[in-house]
């Protein structure tokens, strides 16, 4: 299929404009709680939108699709000024350790209170993270 | 072999206000970056 007035995203992936339109819609659409494959849970002073699933090799989940999408977009600058933070790295390696040992409940049952539970716990052990003044005795 | 679990998140501060409009600008500066390279961006 010809892609007229293609973009190639950093990994040469051809896609259009409206595609990315489209992706930036269906973002906005799970922030606001429209969507079903993902679930948000509030740790400390960030909401984390989280989405995916088992997978042979395809996206889990549309949603995980159309965020791999734009963070492939010049480094994520679009996500970036929507205000989304792309320095994750510590959260990244901390939520992959902790939903491996919860297996699929998050996803599979919705939001999970020990899961967040469990969050609350570890990023009070990380002080880079946090905010000064969010800490309460 | 089998299914592996893959996640992917994004996350924003609980006290700031995500700007939609922000990222449709970016969008299209990138989109014509792109087209004044020739269409060459990304690419070798």
């Amino acid at each position: 299929m010809e892609v007229v007035g293609g973009l190639k995203t950093d990994s040469d992936l051809l896609v259009s404009k409206d595609s990315l339109e489209s992706s930036i819609n269906s973002i906005k659409e799970a922030v606001e709680g429209k969507r079903r494959d993902d679930t948000i849970i509030r740790v400390c002073h960030l909401n984390i939108l989280l989405t995916g699933g088992m997978s042979w090799g395809d996206d889990p989940t549309d949603l995980m699709g159309e965020i791999n999408l734009l963070t492939d977009i010049d480094c994520g600058s679009i996500l970036n000024a929507i205000g989304f933070d792309q320095d994750l790295i510590d959260y990244k390696a901390l939520l992959e350790k902790i939903l491996k040992v919860k297996a699929l409940q998050p996803l599979l049952l919705g939001l999970d209170k020990t899961l967040n539970g469990m969050l609350e716990k570890e990023f009070t052990k990380c002080p880079r993270k946090q905010k000064p003044s969010s800490n309460k005795p | 072999m089998g299914a592996d679990l893959i996640l992917t998140y994004l996350t924003w501060p609980i006290d700031s206000k995500l700007n939609w409009n922000a990222g449709l600008k970016t969008l299209n500066k990138y989109c014509k970056d792109y087209q004044d390279k020739g269409g060459s961006r990304g690419g070798s």
